[in-house]
């Protein structure tokens, strides 16, 4: 019995329910290998299934809907039915699947990895990432590299497949008696950015030992790493002002048609579509087709992130939901001035998604040429985004395209 | 042909549906399916005999989890049910690097081919003896079998914790929530000097309630979680009126006003937070003495061998480094690691009382919202309760949404009072393997201000 005869036995239970209205389908195989070294030596490889879907029933008080998962070689009879149970149990508004649209065509796999040679690309990895450690001494590190294949197939006919390649490292790095950290993910390669990578590690490490900014009010900046911090950093803020649940519950600060802030002038796009963008795809969990759209123009907001189940319910087009982010370039690159503190590296960052409350922890950056190593924000990230000044200069990751700094305006520091 | 479940849907009664009837089957055991698990054994020795060919240390690991988690709210009444299965097979090759492969299906086929695959990877050069002995079996001592569990049993029993909180609420509590989760794991581990299997229960029992004070909901929790089986009672009514108690507590508007260093009374669930955090910095040295102790009846963390295979004794955290009998994996990747299981400081002789008597002018910190820390092992701990004690009294001062600051190995050293009574908090947390901090309320110093300063 394979992954596949799983998916087969799945899609032919369900199809044999009339009572379900509808239904989809995902099978993700994974082919991984990995190695870590530094304070151990160990490599593997891996092979994972993940066999999941979600169904649809129509009572006459409303739609229900329920996910599931089946496990190798279980009972898939009987996890249909205990999904039409907690379907039944779960019974929200009457809403129609919107009909099938295009898949997103989006490159997702690396050309350079190859799925029959994983361990030998791990090996190279590795080699690469010490090379690029130059004079700090690797702590510890692990390295993996991953292909995905995806198949999603729907009650309604729909049956779509595509490949998609991770490569992950985290490198723990020691340089002039600090540590300092490396974290990367990419769907290829040459999107890891070792060597740029590695001087901002041996730069953050050496900043960890600086005293902490004082304490005091100053004009702050925000590279584009500590903005981002964990993924989408600061902007989470924005991000969880687009989604459709907290929209209806009415636990957002603003509804689309509205400014974000006062004096707000950000403008931010989705773009699920982006080229081995980390999330991007072409079709979501639910077989919704992936776009690009407007969450935020010229501080207005424009767009939510919606699903099939959240754009039916608005009468809308179904767009996959939040994924890559895209802010255009700002208008000038005269950001820091001598006194201004910029932040390279966060050490924890906490956004509250409904308030956009925020508080942080400085890890490394500088006033002037002076380093600090410390110090907590607070505030409210989410005017403080919608405001910011952008630099003209930008950057692109796998999950970011746009500017490489961002004046926050003044801001206390303790 | 209408079933007894469709005429109690199409009567509304869908939880009825849920509870009762033809919907509400038997689950297939996981340790009755004696013949799959007899053959997942020979495939483990299997494998490692291929392992051993190529590889010193070989080791075959498979475990089958099974995870029910039961939750009743105001709105819904839900059970999921889910297997997890993982097999990793690994061994050291000859230039000591340790290689692995890891598969999510329990073929025996499958397991060979895995062993097969790896031996081919390595270097020749080495091979290991074999003498596996007869196979051990352990298994937790369990008051209440979840194999013997209907759907329906899992539901009514998170129902009856629900309805004790219920009989404890008062109006102003605007949502509650009662849930009951349990993960039985079976696993085997073989190795070239053994044969091994374990059954781990861990379950928890809990509840929320959550009422408006002003513009901010406030809530109170309660759990229980240990290596027992999944049993409502396990949650006391103290424990229920205690988190009513909690969620409608009202606080001062006002916020807490900053101080750099103060005697704070730390509930269990806060200095759990901080240990839990800083636990592999702490030292020797100061009044509290933490132990990680994978052997604690009826722990949350505990286990009979490590994922090794390798017995676990209780290790004082400070001294010799913490690695023998720890070898544990984890989701999603399974990897090797090395971590805690249940970390248990040792008790004092204070109770909640007496420890509050010795504060002259602090606080009582309860209650976490999550724990931040860098890489130093600095901590911004954002706790959801302050209450002020002068002269060894409670004021009747109290905070919500309040910061605890420090160093976590400081914060732990500068104990100077522990409680007599434990509790046991399990960090939910399934990328890392099962642990629990078992901890009383102590007496320490620490920084503390308002969590949101100026907003």
């Amino acid at each position: 019995m394979t992954a596949d005869d799983d998916q087969a036995r799945l899609v032919r239970a369900l199809g044999r329910h009339a009572d379900i209205e509808d239904w989809t389908v995902r099978l993700t195989s994974t082919r991984s290998a990995w190695r870590a070294w530094g304070d151990r030596d160990q490599r593997g490889a891996a092979e994972r299934t993940h066999l999941t879907g979600e169904l649809h029933r129509d009572q006459p008080k409303g739609r229900g809907s329920a996910t599931f998962a089946l496990a190798a070689d279980g009972d898939a009879q009987r996890v249909i039915d205990d999904a039409m149970v907690r379907a039944d149990d779960a019974t929200g508004p009457v809403w129609r699947t919107p009909s099938p649209a295009a898949p997103a065509k989006v490159e997702l796999a690396d050309p350079a990895i190859d799925p029959s040679a994983l361990a030998a690309q791990v090996d190279a990895l590795a080699a690469a990432v010490d090379a690029a450690a130059g004079g700090a001494t690797i702590v510890r590190a692990l390295v993996e590299i991953a292909v995905d294949e995806l198949a999603l197939s729907t009650r309604r006919g729909r049956r779509a497949g595509w490949r998609a390649t991770r490569v992950e490292l985290s490198v723990e790095v020691r340089h002039a008696g600090a540590t300092g950290q490396l974290e990367r993910r990419a769907r290829r390669l040459v999107d890891l950015d070792l060597a740029g990578g590695f001087a901002a590690a041996r730069i953050a490490a050496s900043r960890a030992s600086a005293a902490p900014a004082p304490p005091g009010v100053y004009e702050v900046v925000l590279r584009a790493a500590a903005l981002l911090h964990g993924g989408t950093g600061l902007l989470d803020a924005v991000i969880a002002q687009a989604d459709p649940d907290l929209d209806r519950q009415g636990l957002v600060r603003y509804h689309v048609g509205k400014p974000i802030a006062d004096g707000a002038t950000l403008s931010l796009d989705s773009d699920g579509t982006l080229p081995f963008g980390w999330w991007s795809a072409p079709l979501g969990d639910a077989g919704e087709p992936v776009r690009r759209f407007p969450i935020v123009t010229d501080g207005v907001a424009t767009g939510l992130g919606l699903d099939a189940r959240e754009a039916a319910l608005r009468g809308a087009q179904p767009n996959g939901g939040v994924r890559g982010l895209v802010v255009p370039p700002g208008t000038t690159d005269d950001l820091i001035a001598p006194t201004t503190l910029v932040v390279d590296e966060l050490a924890w960052l906490e956004v509250e998604p409904t308030t956009g409350w925020f508080r942080a922890a400085i890890a490394g950056g500088t006033i002037g040429t002076t380093p600090v190593g410390g110090g907590v924000l607070r505030g409210d990230a989410l005017a403080l985004v919608a405001r910011a000044r952008r630099s003209r200069a930008v950057i692109a990751t796998p999950r970011f395209r746009g500017p490489a700094l961002w004046h926050l305006g003044a801001l206390a520091v303790e | 042909m209408l079933t007894r479940r469709d005429l109690l849907r199409a009567a509304g009664a869908t939880t009825a549906a849920a509870l009762l009837g033809c919907g509400a089957r038997a689950r297939p055991l996981v340790t009755a399916r004696a013949g799959e698990a007899e053959a997942l054994r020979g495939a483990l020795r299997d494998a490692v005999e291929i392992l051993a060919t190529r590889l010193r240390e070989p080791v075959a690991y498979a475990l089958v989890r099974r995870r029910v988690r039961a939750v009743v709210d105001l709105a819904q009444r839900d059970v999921t049910d889910a297997t997890t299965i993982a097999i990793v097979v690994g061994g050291r090759d000859g230039a000591g690097a340790w290689r692995e492969r890891a598969i999510d299906r329990a073929e025996p086929a499958r397991v060979r081919a895995a062993a097969q695959a790896l031996v081919a990877e390595a270097p020749p050069g080495t091979s290991t003896p074999l003498a596996f002995g007869a196979p051990i079996d352990h298994a937790t001592a369990l008051d209440v079998e979840p194999a013997g569990l209907a759907t329906g049993d899992w539901l009514a029993q998170a129902e009856v914790v629900a309805q004790r909180a219920e009989a404890t609420a008062s109006s102003r509590i605007i949502y509650r929530a009662a849930y009951l989760t349990c993960d039985d794991d079976r696993s085997w581990i073989v190795s070239a000097d053994a044969d091994v299997s374990q059954r781990l229960v861990r379950t928890r029992v809990g509840a929320t309630a959550v009422a408006w004070q002003g513009s901010a909901p406030i809530a109170g929790t309660a759990e229980v979680a240990g290596g027992f089986g999944p049993a409502h009672e396990r949650l006391g009514d103290d424990a229920l009126a205690a988190m009513t108690a909690e969620a409608l507590s009202l606080h001062a508007a006002s916020e807490i006003a900053t101080s750099p260093s103060a005697d704070v009374v730390l509930a269990p669930a806060v200095i759990a937070a901080i240990v839990d955090a800083g636990w592999a910095g702490l030292g020797r040295g100061g009044l509290a003495v933490v132990t990680d102790d994978p052997a604690l009846a009826n722990g949350f963390g505990s286990y009979f061998v490590d994922d090794l295979g390798a017995a676990a004794a209780p290790i004082v955290l400070g001294g010799a480094p913490m690695i023998a009998g720890r070898a544990r994996r984890s989701q999603p990747s399974w990897r090797l690691a090395t971590g805690p299981s249940n970390l248990v400081m040792t008790l004092g002789a204070s109770d909640p009382a007496a420890l509050e008597g010795q504060v002259e002018d602090g606080f009582v910190v309860d209650g976490v919202a999550n724990l931040q820390r860098d890489r130093a092992g600095a901590i911004a701990l954002r706790a959801t309760r302050a209450r002020r004690i002068v002269r060894g009294a409670r004021t009747g001062e109290s905070w919500r949404d309040v910061e605890l600051r420090g160093d976590a190995a400081a914060i732990v050293t500068a104990i100077r009072a522990i409680g007599n009574r434990a509790e046991t908090i399990a960090p939910l947390d399934d990328d890392r393997p099962a642990r629990a901090i078992v901890v009383p309320a102590v007496l320490t110093r620490a920084a503390i201000a308002p969590a949101r300063g100026d907003w």
